[in-house]
Parts: structure tokens; sequence; C-alpha cells
């Protein structure tokens, strides 16, 4: 499919990059309800929201350069190479990329929310693999998912409903 | 079997709180007609559906969107690669699930694990 695709999927090795190339970013979609302890199906992706201003966009970019990262573009199996600087993300708002590390997904406004600090105020972060995580909040997560109305998503949002449900009992 | 209406019917139960057979006496149809579609053994119409999800005190909405491949692209992908990858991948997902849980159980306040204890939880 692509050069990267017989690399590991090793999330963990693209936040470790993201964390030291200091990217202002949230985990959001399957990965951070995983890391939160919500059993849902996922994909081997890494998706991220980042802050959208110039300084972060500049520290993105890096991140991808160090990540090898390549375009992918709807409708191409192949991933192409493109440069990568803060004008890359200029009027986008999703970009898939294919890594040495596998899939990594940036979102800047995820449907239902917009962007990075309306899902920064909810999220919290978790060590995990040696690494700081920072994710979104479960509720937050089924928020965003229920705003996107994907089938994927229907599947999604009971099993988030009921976690939601679950944790607000507890601690009532 | 999975169906996106069973899905959406049963987030809509647990939205709104509902039993499957609160559910079915509001839209007029019988609770094994909704458990039917929630394990998606039968396909509601679309105008059953909406009907359904009226009862429940919800609009279903409809729009149309740009293809969007990502997923198709990454079903390709994760098949390309080796199964001792996907297996690695799937096993590491499952200890952080596990770690995340237990995490979740010690935090949980000591009062309600004593509830749900004695509610044979």
């Amino acid at each position: 499919m692509n050069d990267h695709s017989l690399t590991p999927v090793a999330f963990e090795r693209i936040i470790e990059i993201l964390n030291e190339r200091q990217v202002k970013y949230v985990v959001i979609g399957g990965l951070a309800a995983l890391l939160q302890g919500v059993a849902l199906p996922r994909t081997a992706d890494l998706d991220v929201t980042p802050a959208s201003d110039t300084k972060n966009k500049r520290r993105l970019a890096r991140a991808l350069r160090d990540l090898e990262a390549k375009l992918r573009a709807p409708g191409l199996d192949e991933a192409v190479e493109i440069p990568l600087d803060e004008r890359t993300f200029t009027g986008m708002i999703t970009m898939a990329f294919v890594t040495r590390f596998g899939p990594f997904d940036v979102s800047f406004a995820p449907d239902g929310t917009t962007g990075f600090d309306d899902l920064r105020r909810d999220a919290r972060v978790i060590e995990r693999l040696g690494v700081k995580i920072p994710v979104a909040s479960v509720a937050d997560i089924a928020r965003s998912k229920g705003a996107a109305g994907r089938e994927k998503d229907a599947a999604h949002l009971p099993i988030l409903f009921e976690f939601l449900e679950r944790e607000r009992r507890e601690q009532t | 079997m999975d169906s996106w209406a069973g899905h959406l019917i049963r987030l809509v139960r647990l939205q709104q709180r509902l039993s499957q057979r609160e559910l079915a006496r509001r839209a007029g149809t019988s609770q094994a007609a909704i458990a039917a579609y929630e394990a998606g053994r039968r396909s509601p119409t679309l105008e059953t559906l909406a009907r359904i999800v009226r009862a429940g005190g919800l609009d279903l909405r409809i729009r149309l969107e740009a293809l969007d491949d990502h997923d198709e692209w990454m079903s390709r992908y994760q098949a390309s690669l080796p199964r001792d990858v996907i297996e690695a991948s799937h096993k590491r997902d499952r200890e952080l699930l596990a770690a995340a849980q237990e995490e979740r159980v010690a935090t949980v306040p000591q009062t309600h694990r004593a509830t749900r204890a004695r509610a044979g939880e």
C-alpha cells in the first residue's frame, strides 16, 4: 500500500514525538476511549486534535517531519509526500497521514466540537507505555460521535452512553 | 448481527431511559419487535425507524455528506499488516483496556463499592 505499511503500529512512539516537539494536542476517538476503560472496537490509527495557533502548527509540522509522515488523500491508496510546515494546515479541518509508526489523523475541529480549547477543558492526562497522553473526556468523545452520525458511531454510542451512565451512578 | 437502525433504537432507549416494553408501547409496536430490531434480526423501514425514534421523544435527521473512504482505507491498511503485528496490537489494546478498568475500580468510592457488593453486583 505504501512505504510504511509494514512498520509496527506504535501510537506511543507518535505521542512521544508530539511530546518531544511540545505540540499542544488532545487524543480523541477510539484510543482515547480505550485508555479510559471503554471497550470500543477501534482501528489502528491515532486521532488527535491539535491547537490551531501558528506556533503549534509549526511544532506539529516538525513532529510530522520526524515521523516521516505522508499525506493520505481521499480516493488514493498511496500516501504522498508533501511539504510539511505550518502552511500545510491552512484551511484544513482534517488530514490523514501515514507515518513510520502507523496511521495518524489530525482533526482541528472534530464534529460537534470547536476544537482543541473545547476539548482541553475536560481532558485528562494518562500515563501509559512510558508516555504522558492527554485524552479527551469520554463525554466529549460521545458528543463528537453523536454529531458525526456515521454508521460506526451509531454502534459506538450505546457503549459510550452506558459507560457514562455507570460512571454517573458510581459518583452519586 | 449488527444493524445501524438497531443501534439507534438502543441509543434512544438509553438516552431516554426507556425499557423495550415502554418504547414499544409508545411506538405502537411489540417489545419483541424492538428486541429484534436492536439485535439486528430484523430491519425496520426508514419510516418505522423514524416513528420509533419520535415515540422515544427524539427526532431522526438524515443528511448527505461527501464520501469519506477513511474507514475502508484503514481496513485495507490493517489487512496489509503482518498477522503478528495485528495480534500484538490487539494484545496491547486489551492490556491498556484492562489497566484502565483496574484503575477505575480502584477509584470507585468505597461506599458505592459496598453498596454494589451488598446488591451482589
